[in-house]
């Protein structure tokens, strides 16, 4: 997992826990805007932005993992991401930080009661443990 | 093979040039059956034999070039009379169009190797040649060739001004481009005096005169080849000049000197002898001279054109899309402004510029619209031939009548309709139109109406199919219905007569007895239905007993950028496709009624069924207010009544994809950016209509 160090990482938060991103696999973070809901989609599609003309749909991790529904803050964010050549965008409770970790660790089966299979694995900082979604898994199953 | 033709973008040009030349030749024909053999349209075909003659040489299609050649001679006999153009003939004109159009189309697939045999036709072709006029026509012409090498004197025996010119194969063709490029060809015949000298300088530089109105091709007696004291005071020259007979005439008398008459005359080049023929041809030569002047003018309104990738139309069509959307929302941020900042001047000239600029989108949208729009036309121009080809394989006699040709439309919705239009007028032809024998007992003419017509109205083109055939039997429809299982036989006795119509659209339904080679298979409406509701059209059927059908189709002028009307629904925004709003009704609550278990409401005496779209979405219906705003909405036949709970108003919008990620969500056909940036659902009003047959039926399962 050596080549998983070398990369830096964009830390947010969803219902108090930290997550990451590979910071290439990040498009652009935005703020909260308005979301159009789209009916009859997909059961976790918060629903469509308009990102300077493009329609960008809109992911709910929240509801994705089970967890408890975000309320909007000054803080909440949209981190639009590139997967499968496609931008999608994902609501989080805040953005922290880029980091580089120094030591990343497989995942667990269970992680803050999610199926592990969705994660990388766990980055580790001085701060504490983070852990790494595998994006176009969550995304696309 | 000519290399330098070889080239793609050669052969590009040629297969378009091609084409229209074929559409030339197909137009002339049709007309040719039509009103007789007049010299225009005999011209017309000509001309457009010969330019594909000329180009296919070029391009070394050699089996075209002998089939456009071996067509020429044809039309050359029926243009001198001498062939007349009756069934037969023009039978095998149209076999030598379709087996022109197969050596395109192999010389498109394969410039190398052509495989179509086109030498039946040839043969048949060289049949209706040797006809029975043929024999005068071999000896004129063997005569003529005869001589072109020999090159004898003629006599010239002036009472009749008979002059038979010794012409070489060059010469021929000479003429025969003069023809074809609308010169004219003449004859002058000049007197000199007998006492004069070097009568042969005198001939000569009467020669030259003539060579500055027009080319002489050739002269009797040749005065290069007699000597120079011959003792020869009649000379007829043969030029080709742009000037009529007489105006000639006119200035050889005023300019020459020494000569003691003057005569000039049209030349029909293939009836040397012009004594008994000239009276004929010089009408013909005078018809042809209005033609000329129509067709110079034509020329000069063929506007230059540039061939422009779709794509790239494509692309430009979706920036201005992009710039219509922004400059809404600077027209709305100026208005901001100026309620907050009133007595700010700048807020004003914002104001100011942003009217201007809106403006000027609206014309560059219009301009880029305009770019990718055609006349409906060459759509048309595919008609005529079809319906000709089918009225009489069925026997039945029929009077297209196309208007409205010029009506412009966006190319690719002209493509998606060419289909559904083939279908329903090969029906109105097969099923709609009765046999002559039929119409005659019915006291009809026995010459069926087919009328197609194409106009603009406000944002749609309208399409007109109209036959005065016996109508659709309602009857016999339902009764083909229940004999198809697509519906009970209680359910059939229940519609109403609009609804029946509507029954010819459902997959697998015919009420033909046979199925022929024309129709009766039962696909026919059902592909028209669904490539209309595919442009976002409407389709509309009127049928009277005896008197006849009518469908009338209603199309978006163009599919990338729309009118919607912008609805709110549960505190949401829609935009529906303008096209498929028939009309917005307010009704009391309290009129809808309930029809098993459906709500409907009874707008202009048709009942709809209505839509509640809160339904479908999970969310509730909101506050009962006293009345209910009702959108009807039409899809191809289909009409339903859309529950809104509010109506915000019509404004431009640019379709976008929802993207791969969201795919198809049932309901949406795609998005839209809304003046303040936000987004706004544009609904597919096809699949609501599904959603709520759907829903209809769990419904129905469910009990």
């Amino acid at each position: 997992m050596n080549e998983l160090l070398d990369v830096q990482y964009v830390v947010y938060e969803l219902a108090n826990e930290k997550y990451a991103l590979k910071i290439s696999d990040v498009y652009e973070i935005i703020k909260m805007q308005k979301i159009t809901v789209v009916y009859n989609s997909k059961p976790f599609l918060e629903g469509v932005i308009n990102l300077r003309g493009k329609i960008v749909p809109v992911v709910n991790l929240h509801k994705r993992f089970g967890l408890h529904n975000y309320t909007t803050t000054k803080l909440t964010r949209i981190v639009v991401l590139k997967s499968r050549d496609e931008m999608v965008g994902i609501v989080v409770d805040r953005v922290n930080q880029v980091v580089k970790f120094s030591d990343i660790q497989p995942p667990p089966e269970m992680v803050a009661g999610i199926d592990g299979n969705y994660f990388e694995g766990m980055g580790i900082t001085d701060e504490g443990v983070v852990s790494i979604l595998k994006i176009d898994k969550v995304l696309y199953e | 093979m000519a290399g330098i033709y070889d080239t793609p973008e050669m052969i590009r040009v040629f297969l378009d040039e091609a084409e229209e030349q074929l559409q030339f030749l197909e137009q002339g024909i049709l007309e040719l059956e039509q009103s007789g053999e007049t010299p225009e349209v005999i011209q017309k075909i000509f001309r457009a034999a010969h330019t594909l003659k000329g180009s296919s040489a070029a391009m070394g299609i050699e089996k075209m070039k002998l089939l456009t050649h071996e067509m020429e001679n044809v039309l050359d006999k029926i243009r001198n009379h001498l062939l007349k153009a009756s069934k037969p003939v023009i039978n095998i004109l149209f076999q030598c169009l379709d087996y022109l159009r197969m050596l395109k189309e192999d010389f498109a697939a394969d410039s190398k190797d052509i495989k179509t045999d086109v030498s039946s036709t040839l043969d048949e072709l060289k049949k209706v040649l040797s006809g029975e006029y043929e024999g005068k026509k071999r000896k004129t012409k063997d005569k003529q060739k005869g001589r072109g090498e020999e090159k004898k004197f003629e006599n010239i025996e002036q009472e009749e001004m008979t002059v038979e010119f010794a012409l070489d194969l060059e010469q021929q063709d000479l003429l025969e481009q003069a023809v074809i490029s609308e010169q004219k060809i003449l004859i002058c015949n000049v007197k000199i005096p007998e006492e004069s000298f070097m009568k042969t300088a005198r001939a000569a530089v009467i020669l030259n005169f003539f060579n500055e109105l027009g080319t002489v091709i050739e002269t009797v007696p040749n005065i290069w080849k007699i000597p120079d004291d011959a003792d020869v005071s009649e000379f007829s020259y043969l030029f080709i000049s742009q000037l009529d007979a007489k105006n000639v005439e006119g200035r050889a008398k005023d300019e020459l000197i020494e000569v003691q008459e003057v005569k000039v005359l049209p030349y029909d080049i293939e009836s040397p002898k012009l004594s008994v023929q000239s009276v004929k041809t010089v009408p013909e030569f005078v018809v042809k001279d209005a033609d000329h002047n129509k067709s110079t003018g034509h020329e000069r309104k063929a506007s230059q054109t540039v061939r422009v990738d779709v794509e790239r139309l494509e692309k430009m069509m979706n920036l201005v899309g992009e710039l219509v959307i922004e400059q809404t929302r600077i027209a709305q941020v100026g208005t901001t402004l100026h309620n907050r900042y009133s007595s700010d001047n700048t807020v004003e000239d914002l104001l100011g510029i942003s009217n201007h600029v809106s403006r000027v989108i609206s014309e560059l949208q219009e301009g880029v619209m305009k770019t990718r729009m055609l006349p409906i036309q060459q759509l048309f121009n595919r008609f005529p031939r079809m319906v000709r080809d089918l009225s009489e394989s069925l026997n039945k006699e029929i009077e297209l009548i196309l208007e409205g040709g010029e009506t412009e439309m966006d190319r690719t919705i002209i493509e998606d309709i060419a289909d559904p239009l083939i279908h329903i007028i090969r029906n109105a032809v097969d099923h709609g139109i009765e046999s002559p024998e039929e119409r005659i007992k019915a006291e009809k003419p026995s010459k069926g109406m087919l009328r197609i017509t194409a106009f603009t109205q406000e944002n749609h083109v309208m399409l007109t199919v109209e036959d005065d055939g016996d109508g659709i039997n309602l009857q016999k429809v339902k009764e083909s219905a229940v004999k198809k299982q697509i519906m009970t036989a209680q359910a059939a006795e229940s519609l109403s007569k609009h609804e029946i119509i509507n029954l010819i659209f459902h997959t697998g339904f015919s009420t033909s007895q046979t199925v022929s080679d024309v129709s009766g298979r039962g696909v026919g409406m059902d592909i028209v239905r669904s490539h209309i509701d595919k442009l976002n059209g409407i389709i509309d059927v009127e049928t009277k007993p005896g008197e006849g059908t009518k469908f009338s189709i209603k199309l978006p002028l163009t599919l990338a950028i729309l009118t919607g009307l912008l609805v709110k629904v549960n505190g949401e925004t829609y935009a529906i496709p303008m096209s498929n709003v028939i009309e917005i009704v307010r009704k009391p609550e309290n009129e809808l009624e309930s029809v098993n278990g459906q709500t409907v409401a009874v707008i202009r005496e048709k009942v709809l069924p209505l839509i509640w779209l809160h339904d479908y979405f999970n969310v509730s219906r909101g506050k009962k207010g006293k009345n209910v705003f009702i959108v009807v909405l039409g899809v191809a036949e289909k009409r339903l009544g859309l529950v809104v709970d509010e109506l915000v108003g019509n404004q431009e919008i640019v379709i976008k994809p929802l993207g791969s990620y969201i795919g198809k969500a049932a309901g949406f056909s795609g998005a839209t950016i809304l003046g303040d940036g936000s987004v706004a659902c544009i609904l597919d009003i096809v699949g609501v209509g599904k959603m709520a047959s759907n829903r209809k039926l769990a419904k129905v399962n469910n009990e």
